[in-house]
């Protein structure tokens, strides 16, 4: 296959050049600037067109190679192929500035030259004419400037290492291998223990877990909520039920009330006509006290009566034959006289003896004075004197004895008796006597004092007996029936009065425990209370209560108040366990949404995950069979080429395990990045021209060098030309554009071929 | 007789795929479409409401909802009859049980056949609960109406479209021996088929609301409309929307596609021409093959459906464009492109996409380029 002629209508900075190219080996010499890469990249352009792609620090294609004034780039190539000659036109234009197209417009015509016919049409001319992709074009066929140690931006080594390793300059499987398995780490670790694969699986569980938790607390919630409606509407039955209850109760209070209320009325217009009967008794005024006055009156007129008849009785029988009262004088001188004679008797004796020892005295005075007439004179004279005054005093004695036993003897014949002892006993007797007259006397006169006085009381007490008597009944002369029938008369009134004061008291007792409803602001309170409560459903059913209904409704209501009550801390108490379980819940229907997503999310990594490490497997089975296929024939054709190229010095390539390529002499291995830049590039081109030769053994592509060989010495640069020159003549077209003069020269010295030529490009041509 | 036949309403079920904020809203737009049902009983004044299983998820419903339920069920002057699905099994702890509905709520407790007479409309609805998440047998076997004179409803959740179904097998034999004038039944939540697939008078339903793009088109209730002289009954009856947005999905082929610009401009075309509007929630599924360089931003497409409920993009795209080329490389990537063609040709779909997300990520790889979000 080769590349017949091109004709380049607007390329870059080329205009309307025809370039007919041979079978074997072109070179394209021409300075900086006068086109040779635009050539080389117009090849491309017709066959893959241009790449709108902006890779990094360049700019894409599309500008790059488009004329920049009328952003079109047009042209036309014949390419011969084993299928026959193919012409290819194709046209594009890129936007460009003001006046320019706005759109993108490509044009690509591929003509069959042996039937004159269109076809490919939508297909890419490279890929149907040389079986490559745009890729692999460049990958293999097109070898770019070699620069110091890059090839557009790859490492040399690097880069036949990825032709080793991927068959492809620009893949590096490895490092594709790399990616994938750090994706894949980050998916899922190989020991399932870690990525976020793993993590997300984590997540799941614990959301499955929350969300059948909180599907068994949706349950619950709404178990307690219908317990909680239940309990609602048992407390608001419970509270109608109670204030239901507690108005009937009230409503019967209220009509009770009004019932009280004309109790109350009732009782107090009894009252008043008891107290209007009991006026009447008021002339009477004080009826028992008179009926007692009256008795007491006639029960003393009586006792009067009586009293006179034994006073008059008692005064009657009064004794006129008591001796004659003794004064007190009287009394007092008989006394005296008992005295008299018991104290002349007692002085009789006492006078005798005192005259019988004055006697005596006067004898022994005597005596002695006559003794004592010898003793001592004055003595004896004083015992005389004495004697005599004894003597005398015996006389005086004497006589005095015998005076009072005179006196003595005349009392007792006063008094009539003999015996002086009974002297007393008469005297007594006499003053007794005196004094029973004495008492007699005043007693009689008393008696008729108190007769008379008695008998002026009696009269009065009858006077007021009948006047009392009178007020009750008619007068009539004898006072017993007067009063007899007064007293009956007055006990009636009493009897009846009493009776009505009774009565009143009761009725009066029962009106003082009306008292709070008999103010006439309360009774007219009650009367509208009970007016209303009649005008209700509940005062109606109430009128027809008894004490016990209502007692009944009103224990009724407390028990359903209170059950209210209890019913409502319960219910409290729930709702408070509903409040705590509605705070934390979480909707498991919310939750299954997380999950679904979650699953979809994992889904996607899972699927992910499927796909990169079947990718790796891919990748690494790719590799093992290229590495079984594919490469060792490159390697061996690359070692051909270089020990070729190389003058026999390097007659083997080798590629170590880890693809690092080494070249192989006689003795020695030598590791690439130990030789010259030029043996590299030598290297490098054998193996591209090698994988040429492999991937398209019977019709291989042109090969197009643009600025390979810059770094290779002339003696080598020769060898290579010469196997190129060579090659060509087996239907190799190879493209080689350079700067420099040396090529051409070195093509020109080669032994004439037919399919060699040196195209000369000058810069603004 | 008028009677709303409803039912696999699936309140408070999770709708998945969505962000937490439209996933709210579409359990908002349920319960919104099961009030605009209850809303257009009252406005029709229909005589009966059946609801035939799965009112909700008894997993996920919520307490609002079942306040939501009695409220609803409370304005309704008619009878509303309900048969539990699997879905909502009158099972021992279920609040079926608890008394908690209205009076003229009458629910299906027991798998066995049961029924409630409604003298006024000369009417028995016929109809078994669900007690557990799966019935087995059918309890209709053997049975049939009691009274051919009055209108025989069936109400329950089953299947009839496969006799060995387990839940709540209804074959066709057992429901054409059982008589009912009308069987309101419910399952299948995209009730076109199931119903057609019917031998007897009656209808599934469907879901008032999609739940996921399994669940595409136009959804509603059954409105009925039911006569019957002596033994001879007439039916009638159609489906009425009721949701508020509708699922579909939609196709976009991007064969060739090289660049994302590509398939953003085909994406575009695709919505113009579609004429989706805000109560739409579109699934669109890329296919095709496209460049292997290609790593189509489905993020960034999704931001193009503004004009939508809802927008997802999947990507089922295959990187195989110039598979000549790659099949032809003699290199890394052709070696790649031929050991993963077994995947990518596969017949499981699943390995398909193991196959070509490998070749996206080895050819990205390969290339030094950024590997592929999704």
């Amino acid at each position: 296959m080769y590349i017949k002629s091109i004709h380049i209508t607007s390329f870059g900075p080329l205009k309307d050049r025809d370039i007919v190219l041979t079978p074997g080996l072109n070179i394209f010499e021409g300075a900086n600037e006068s086109g040779k890469s635009s050539v080389a990249m117009f090849i491309k352009f017709m066959l893959y067109g241009l790449s709108g792609k902006c890779t990094e620090g360049e700019i894409p294609e599309r500008k790059k190679y488009a004329n920049w004034d009328t952003g079109c780039a047009a042209g036309t190539m014949l390419l011969s192929t084993g299928k026959g000659d193919y012409q290819i036109e194709r046209e594009m234009y890129v936007p460009v500035g003001d006046g320019g197209r706005s759109n993108l417009q490509e044009r690509l015509v591929v003509i069959n030259q042996s039937t004159g016919e269109r076809c490919f049409r939508g297909e890419v001319p490279g890929e149907v004419l040389l079986g490559m992709t745009e890729q692999m074009f460049c990958n293999s066929v097109f070898v770019r400037q070699l620069g110091d140690n890059t090839i557009d931006g790859t490492g040399m080594t690097e880069a036949i290492e990825n032709i080793l390793l991927s068959g492809e300059e620009g893949l590096n499987s490895r490092k594709a291998a790399a990616v994938l398995d750090k994706e894949r780490k980050a998916l899922l670790h190989k020991n399932g223990a870690g990525g976020q694969i793993y993590l997300l699986r984590q997540e799941l569980r614990r959301l499955e877990g929350m969300r059948d938790a909180e599907s068994r607390k949706s349950a619950e919630i709404i178990a307690l909520e219908s317990a909680l409606a239940d309990s609602a509407a048992l407390i608001e039955d419970r509270k109608k039920k109670g204030q239901q209850l507690s108005s009937y109760a009230q409503a019967y209070d209220k009509l009770q009330r009004k019932a009280r209320l004309d109790a109350a009325l009732a009782c107090k217009a009894e009252a008043d006509q008891l107290e209007a009967q009991l006026d009447t008794f008021t002339p009477y005024g004080d009826i028992g006290e008179k009926i007692q006055t009256m008795e007491r009156l006639s029960d003393g007129r009586q006792s009067w009566e009586n009293q006179l008849r034994a006073m008059r009785r008692s005064l009657a029988a009064i004794d006129d034959a008591l001796p004659p009262e003794m004064t007190p004088d009287a009394e007092e001188a008989a006394r005296g006289q008992q005295k008299a004679a018991a104290a002349a008797i007692k002085g009789r004796k006492s006078a005798f003896a005192v005259s019988l020892i004055l006697f005596i005295l006067t004898a022994v005075s005597g005596c002695a004075a006559f003794f004592l007439r010898s003793v001592d004179t004055y003595l004896s004279i004083g015992a005389v004197v004495f004697a005599g005054i004894a003597a005398i005093c015996g006389i005086v004695a004497f006589a005095r004895s015998l005076s009072r036993l005179e006196k003595y003897h005349s009392i007792l014949q006063e008094w009539g008796v003999s015996d002086p002892d009974a002297l007393g006993d008469v005297i007594e007797e006499r003053i007794h006597l005196s004094r029973q007259r004495t008492a007699a006397d005043s007693e009689y006169r008393v008696l008729e004092t108190e007769i008379a006085e008695k008998e002026a009381q009696l009269e009065k007490d009858i006077q007021k007996l009948r006047a009392l008597a009178a007020q009750f009944t008619e007068e009539v002369p004898d006072t017993d029936i007067l009063t007899e029938s007064a007293l009956a008369a007055a006990k009636n009134l009493i009897g009846e009065q009493t009776r009505l004061r009774q009565a009143y008291h009761t009725v009066a007792g029962r009106l003082s425990t009306f008292a709070d409803v008999l103010d006439p602001v309360v009774q007219a309170e009650i009367t509208e209370e009970a007016g209303q409560a009649l005008s209700t459903e509940a005062g109606q059913i109430a009128a027809g209560y008894t004490r016990g209904d209502a007692e009944k409704a009103r224990r009724d209501a407390g028990f359903n108040r209170s059950s209210a009550e209890g019913l409502q801390i319960r219910h409290t108490e729930m709702e408070k366990s509903l409040s705590a379980m509605r705070a934390v819940f979480v909707s498991p229907a919310e939750l299954a949404e997380k999950i679904d997503g979650l699953k979809g999310e994992l889904s996607l990594l899972e699927k992910r995950y499927n796909g990169i490490t079947t990718a790796m497997e891919i990748l690494e089975a790719a590799g093992d069979n290229l590495r079984q296929g594919l490469l060792p024939r490159i390697v061996s054709e690359a070692g051909l080429l270089l020990g070729r190229f190389s003058g026999g010095k390097y007659p083997t390539v080798g590629v170590a395990g880890d693809f690092s390529m080494h070249l192989i002499t006689q003795d020695k291995t030598r590791e690439l990045d130990y030789l010259s830049k030029g043996t590299q590039d030598a290297a490098y081109i054998s193996l591209r021209y090698a994988l040429l030769n492999v991937l398209f053994p019977g019709d291989p592509p042109p090969a197009i060098f643009d600025e390979s060989f810059s770094r290779i010495d002339a003696d080598r640069l020769s060898k290579i030309l010469t196997m190129l020159s060579a090659a060509g003549d087996k239907g190799n077209q190879s493209l080689l554009f350079t700067c420099r003069k040396l090529e051409g020269e070195i093509v020109q010295a080669l032994p004439a071929g037919d399919d060699d030529q040196v195209i000369r490009l000058a810069a603004g041509e | 007789m008028k009677i709303l036949h409803t039912g696999d309403i699936h309140l408070d079920s999770p709708f998945a795929g969505l962000s937490p904020d439209a996933a709210r809203q579409r359990r908002s737009e349920l319960r919104a479409a099961f009030s605009d049902m209850i809303a257009y009983a009252r406005q029709q004044a229909v005589d009966l409401v059946l609801i035939a299983g799965d009112l909700f998820d008894k997993v996920y419903v919520t307490r609002d909802t079942i306040a939501l339920l009695c409220r609803e069920f409370a304005s309704l002057s008619c009878p509303v009859v309900i048969a539990p699905g699997n879905h909502d099994p009158a099972d021992e702890k279920s609040i079926w049980k608890k008394g908690i509905f209205p009076d003229n709520v009458f629910v299906f407790t027991s798998a066995a056949l049961s029924r409630f007479s409604f003298d006024r409309l000369n009417c028995c609805v016929y109809g078994y609960a669900f007690e557990s998440a799966s019935l087995r047998t059918c309890p209709l076997e053997g049975k049939a109406v009691e009274d051919p004179t009055r209108l025989n409803i069936l109400c329950a959740h089953g299947d009839a479209t496969s006799p060995i179904s387990a839940y709540g097998p209804l074959p066709a034999g057992v429901l054409e021996t059982f008589g009912a004038d009308y069987c309101a039944l419910g399952h299948f939540h995209n009730p076109e088929n199931a119903t057609a697939a019917l031998t007897v008078p009656g209808a599934y339903c469907g879901c008032p609301e999609g739940r996921d793009f399994g669940e595409t088109g136009i959804k509603g209730a059954v409105l009925v409309t039911l006569e019957k002289e002596g033994e001879a009954a007439a039916l009638d009856w159609k489906r009425i929307r009721f949701c508020r947005k509708i699922y579909a999905q939609r196709t976009l082929q991007l064969d060739g596609a090289a660049e994302q610009s590509e398939v953003t401009s085909a994406l575009g075309a695709l919505l113009l021409d579609a004429g989706f509007g805000e109560d739409t929630l579109l699934r669109i599924t890329l296919q095709g093959t496209v460049d292997p360089s290609l790593s189509i931003d489905t993020a960034a497409l999704t931001a193009l459906g503004t004009d939508l409920a809802h927008l997802e993009i999947r990507d089922d795209t295959v990187p195989t464009w110039n598979a000549s080329a790659l099949q032809n490389d003699q290199g890394m990537r052709g070696e790649v492109y031929r050991l993963l063609l077994p995947k990518l040709e596969s017949a499981d779909p699943a390995e398909r996409e193991t196959g070509r997300s490998a070749l996206r990520f080895a050819m990205a790889a390969l290339s030094g380029k950024e590997l592929p979000s999704q």
